[in-house]
């Protein structure tokens, strides 16, 4: 298969491109800066100039770009860069495959579970309504502009990420080291669940949606058994060998975060990837304290 | 002539006294009026912080009681009662009005340590010296509840420290435990099947599984069933997962006890 990755050097792209790589397929990636082997192709995304031509006819296009959601606080600076690094690059990047001969067989998205909201113990589904705070409504505007590729008559497919645990960047490597010299903690009460998936599990979650004709529309992915921030952080100091004594108090994080706190680290998201499971995808990792061996490996291997 | 000039004198002392009277009033009535904006205005400064309900109650009283006490000191100086004569008066007799006062202020200190220590807050369901309900408030001196028929009760503080507190609402999930009595002669693991198959109707995914025990057998054979809930969720659940239970044993032709 020929298939196109927007958001092909960040994290989740990364691994999706060696995966897809790895099984035979020629994968095209989409970037800003001007290419340097022919599998790159140049994409300004707010502009949408794209080279058309070797868009037309591709089996598949993955859209996973955008700036980390919880790097930082939320100014107004940073806000503007969110929506326009997730909803407006989807926007152009359907835009543009609206222009090919041929648009692609499939397009598959990387929204977020940030769209339902902090829903204290309630189930989320799959079908849950939407939240309200600005990462729920940017979720949902950039879901929105992600199945938008529907009108290419491409079959579309949106997996809503939570925290996705990897060895190569992200959360991960940030959470472990406060662990590793034994002042990692919950934060808040530790009573929020998180919904959190490893990459592995993230990469065979979108092949598994590539793969399946029957797939489409917006998907949940978090693992299976929804855990408390606090069971999450104790899996973690059993896996590193460490107690887990300190926690960060919520005023703490409000006072240093801001929104970002109440809105995504002292959120509580009972998810259940209900359609994910029922369309036959089988989880690698399900547990925490197995997940985190596991990466540790990864990090310290690599 | 004498007669009159005692009158006069009569009247010029009313009209003084009544005059600093009316400065008295006037100053209460500002200090009230301060007051309740005060109240106010630490309530919203708390809010606006997020902080506890509990506290943005307790912190607006204590705000208001400090500007009244203050302005009554004020008041009796206005009338020409000498305040530094009250407070010497009042240090004298400490040791007295502190007997007088000392369950009062044993529940106040009491009330400061459920405020510090947060045993429940305002909204919490606790059962507290033989009596439960929903927490209104902590004010002062009491904690106010209300019960679910909606009887509002007032427990002083001192009392609700000392006492065993129960907060059936501390924790975001809970334990629905149900017995469940059937003969003998019904089967073992077709009950079981059939009290698990109604367990599961209740998704526990992120609680701990459901469980069904065989507690005792004799007479009659009694069984456990363990449902985890949202807390805010527990009569609704349990009575799902009874009624469950009854339908699928009443279908087996199996008749509890």
């Amino acid at each position: 298969m020929r298939i196109a990755i927007a958001g092909g050097s960040g994290m989740i792209g990364t691994a999706l491109a060696q995966a897809l790589t790895a099984r035979g397929d020629e994968v095209l990636l989409l970037t800003r800066r001007p290419p340097r082997t022919p599998s790159e192709v140049r994409w300004d995304p707010i502009k949408g100039t794209l080279d058309l031509a070797k868009l037309n006819g591709l089996d598949a296009v993955f859209h996973v770009a955008g700036a980390p959601i919880a790097d930082r606080p939320w100014t107004r600076s940073r806000r503007k860069i969110l929506v326009e690094s997730r909803v407006d690059t989807a926007k152009a990047l359907v835009q543009s495959l609206a222009k090919v001969d041929r648009p692609p067989k499939v397009f598959l998205g990387a929204g977020h579970l940030g769209r339902f909201g902090s829903r204290g113990e309630d189930l989320i589904d799959d079908e849950s309504p939407p939240g309200t705070g600005f990462l729920a409504e940017l979720a949902v505007a950039w879901e929105d502009a992600l199945l938008g590729a529907q009108t290419l008559g491409s079959r579309t497919a949106v997996l809503r990420m939570g925290i996705v645990l990897a060895a190569t960047g992200g959360a991960f490597p940030l959470i472990v080291k406060p662990f590793r010299v034994g002042i990692g903690g919950w934060l808040g009460d530790g009573r929020q669940f998180i919904p959190w998936m490893t990459i592995r599990d993230t990469v065979g979650a979108f092949l598994h949606l590539l793969d399946r004709p029957d797939c489409h529309g917006a998907y949940n992915a978090s693992v299976p058994e929804p855990v408390r921030n606090k069971e999450w952080s104790r899996a973690f100091g059993r896996a590193l060998h460490r107690p887990v004594l300190a926690h960060a108090p919520k005023w703490a994080l409000r006072g240093a975060l801001g929104e970002l706190a109440d809105d995504f680290f002292l959120a509580s998201m009972r998810v259940v990837p209900r359609r994910l499971l029922e369309s036959g995808y089988r989880f690698t990792d399900v547990e925490p304290e197995a997940a985190v061996e596991w990466l540790v490996k990864e990090l310290d291997g690599s | 002539m004498n007669g009159f000039a005692q009158v006069s004198e009569m009247t010029h002392t009313i009209g003084r006294y009544s005059l600093r009277a009316v400065g008295a009033l006037l100053v209460l009535i500002v200090a009230w009026k301060m007051a309740g904006l005060a109240r106010q205005a630490v309530k919203n400064g708390l809010d606006r912080a997020q902080a506890d309900p509990t506290l943005t109650r307790f912190g607006g009283n204590v705000a208001y009681w400090l500007i009244i006490g203050v302005a009554m000191l004020a008041a009796l100086g206005t009338i020409g009662i000498e305040t530094t004569n009250v407070a010497t008066v009042l240090g004298g007799a400490s040791v007295a009005i502190g007997l007088a006062f000392k369950d009062s202020l044993g529940n106040f200190a009491a009330g400061i340590l459920l405020m510090l220590f947060r045993p429940f807050r305002a909204g919490d369901t606790i059962t507290v010296a033989g009596v439960t309900g929903r927490v209104y408030d902590i004010e002062l001196f009491v904690t106010r509840l209300d019960t679910f028929d909606n009887r509002r009760l007032m427990l002083p503080n001192g009392a609700v420290f000392r006492a065993n507190i129960e907060n059936a609402t501390h924790h975001p999930a809970r334990r629905i435990d149900l017995t469940i009595y059937v003969g003998p002669t019904a089967d073992l693991d077709q009950v079981r099947r059939l009290l698990l198959e109604a367990a599961k109707t209740q998704d526990c995914r992120g609680y701990p599984a459901q469980e069904v025990v065989l507690n005792a057998v004799g007479a009659k054979v009694e069984w456990l069933v363990h449902v985890w809930c949202a807390t805010d969720d527990y009569m609704t659940v349990r009575e799902r997962v009874l009624t469950e239970i009854k339908l699928r044993l009443d279908r087996a032709e199996i008749p509890m006890l």
